[in-house]
């Protein structure tokens, strides 16, 4: 079986764009004014999947992971890179040059993570900042059968407008192109990439603070992507054509002293246009997972992930790894200060119909960090 | 054994007493004598110390971490911030990892302070106020925390 995150690749965009950022690295000038930045966030994890009903999806497997973050300032001006190096897949994930237009404003450009993800715009790739191992079926990356876009290359806007009552409004919306539907995955576009194939991308988000330096938060996600299928690379229906994905949704990361809870839910609408079928494809996705920090080291958590009419989605089933349901426990020990060691077990569910699903448990360990 | 179990007390005396803040130590927020702020709240100050741009009087307030003691950092992280360390850490590693905010600027020597807080235009930090008196070209613009 297809494992999340099992696909192993290093794409000639990913090492072009590694050798532009080693570029970037090497030759940033260094002005008195401007500050570096740059952070390690390693992970170690061993994960081992099993069904006592059905012993064909047996799998175990360990993954070792490094996240690099670099970014470089001035007061008008930031560049910023991420890049992803794992044992299964090589990626660089994020590149933007931003320019401030105001206290609490940039416009970027470049490849960013799309601003109509909660989770996705919360963790990005560090690993060790977000409490579980896994992150919400809703928010996959494309390559671990997430069902719609994390990376968008195009220009991106962020401000924050704070009130008088001190409460604050953040803002986040973005332009550009959205993933091709290729190999039966999304396929976001790399940066130096010659295809046209890339259709519209449209991305918002809109946040709340009830104080402008709290950590609780709620907010809208909107979201519109132009997914065009790259021909003769997926299987029968999606041959070629293309599907139109609204996405309307609501997340909130709540504390109440020593207890948060992180939630979303999006409504989708796909409209799929293939020679051999055009569906209006809707569906429900959501989570919600409580985190409870028992003192300063251990945090025990557990999250549901489900929704409603996904199991029978035609859009889902044309997915690989697609999650569709997980039911998960989990604990994690801080074992020194940018250390943690995290253990989860799950129930989970994945392929929708017509492709057929399968059911499994996982158990996972992680190990993960932050440098310096 | 009588004895032996004195010993042991006078030294966990000892060491309390030495933990312990000398009444009427304070601790301040300085900033360069050039500076024109003179004062700042409690709540700005909180909020530039947590990443949020913060203007006063049209210049813009630039924190410093001073991490030249370990006693200092703790009434920093209760009186300043209001938070634990570790949630303090996490939130500027978030904003790094979210925005490519830079991380503030550190000073572990309190001999640098006046050379840094001259370097950068109403570049403020705190340190033990005794220490605040001592220094040339720097003044002070707000209490922090006084031992009672």
């Amino acid at each position: 079986m297809n494992l999340p995150g099992s696909r192993g690749t290093l794409t000639a965009h990913s090492r072009s764009a590694a050798i532009a950022l080693a570029g970037l690295l090497a030759g940033t000038p260094s002005f008195a004014e401007t500050q570096h930045e740059l952070l390690f966030f390693p992970s170690v994890d061993g994960f081992d999947t099993f069904s006592e009903s059905d012993a064909s999806v047996k799998d175990s497997s360990t993954r070792a992971s490094l996240d690099l973050v670099y970014s470089m300032s001035s007061d008008r001006f930031r560049l910023f890179g991420e890049f992803l190096w794992s044992t299964q897949h090589t990626e660089l994930e994020r590149l933007q040059a931003g320019l401030r237009i105001g206290d609490q404003t940039f416009l970027w450009v470049g490849r960013f993570h799309s601003p109509a993800k909660f989770w996705t715009s919360e963790y990005h790739h560090g690993q060790y900042l977000q409490t579980s191992i896994t992150r919400p079926a809703l928010e996959e990356w494309e390559d671990d059968g997430g069902s719609y876009p994390s990376h968008i290359a195009g220009l991106l806007l962020e401000s924050d407008l704070q009130w008088r009552d001190d409460s604050a409004i953040g803002l986040a919306a973005s332009v550009g192109l959205a993933p091709v539907l290729s190999e039966n995955r999304l396929s976001p576009y790399e940066l130096f990439e010659d295809s046209s194939d890339h259709g519209l991308s449209l991305g918002f988000r809109a946040t709340y603070r009830p104080e402008n330096v709290s950590s609780s938060q709620v907010g809208v996600l909107v979201g519109w992507n132009e997914i065009n299928v790259e021909p003769g690379t997926n299987a029968p229906p999606a041959d070629s054509g293309s599907v139109d994905q609204a996405t309307l949704g609501v997340f909130a990361d709540w504390y109440w002293n020593d207890l948060r809870m992180l939630a979303s839910v999006v409504y989708f609408d796909n409209d799929l246009a293939f020679p051999a079928q055009n569906v209006d494809d809707t569906y429900l996705l959501g989570y919600v997972q409580l985190e409870y920090a028992t003192n300063d080291v251990v945090t025990v958590f557990g999250r549901i992930d489900d929704g409603i009419d996904q199991d029978d989605s035609a859009y889902l089933g044309l997915l690989r790894n697609s999650v569709i349901q997980r039911y998960m426990l989990g604990a994690r020990w801080d074992v020194a200060e940018y250390h943690s060691l995290t253990l989860e077990i799950a129930d989970t569910t994945s392929g929708a119909s017509p492709s057929g699903s399968e059911d499994f448990n996982e158990l996972r360990l992680q190990w993960s960090a932050v440098f310096p | 054994m009588i004895r032996c179990k004195g010993q042991w007390l006078l030294v966990c005396i000892a060491a309390f007493l030495a933990g312990a803040g000398e009444p009427g130590n304070k601790v301040v927020l300085v900033t360069g004598a050039a500076c024109p702020v003179a004062s700042i709240s409690a709540l700005d100050l909180r909020k530039a110390y947590l990443g949020v741009a913060v203007n006063i009087e049209g210049r813009r307030v630039r924190p410093i971490l001073m991490t030249s003691d370990e006693r200092l950092q703790q009434i920093f992280y209760q009186s300043v911030v209001a938070m634990s360390k570790k949630s303090y850490e996490r939130r500027r590693l978030s904003l790094m990892l979210k925005f490519g905010t830079p991380r503030l600027a550190e000073i572990d020597d309190v001999a640098s302070v006046a050379e840094a807080l001259e370097r950068e235009e109403c570049a403020v930090t705190y340190m033990w106020g005794r220490d605040a008196e001592a220094l040339q070209g720097v003044k002070t613009i707000k209490l922090l925390w006084q031992d009672t």
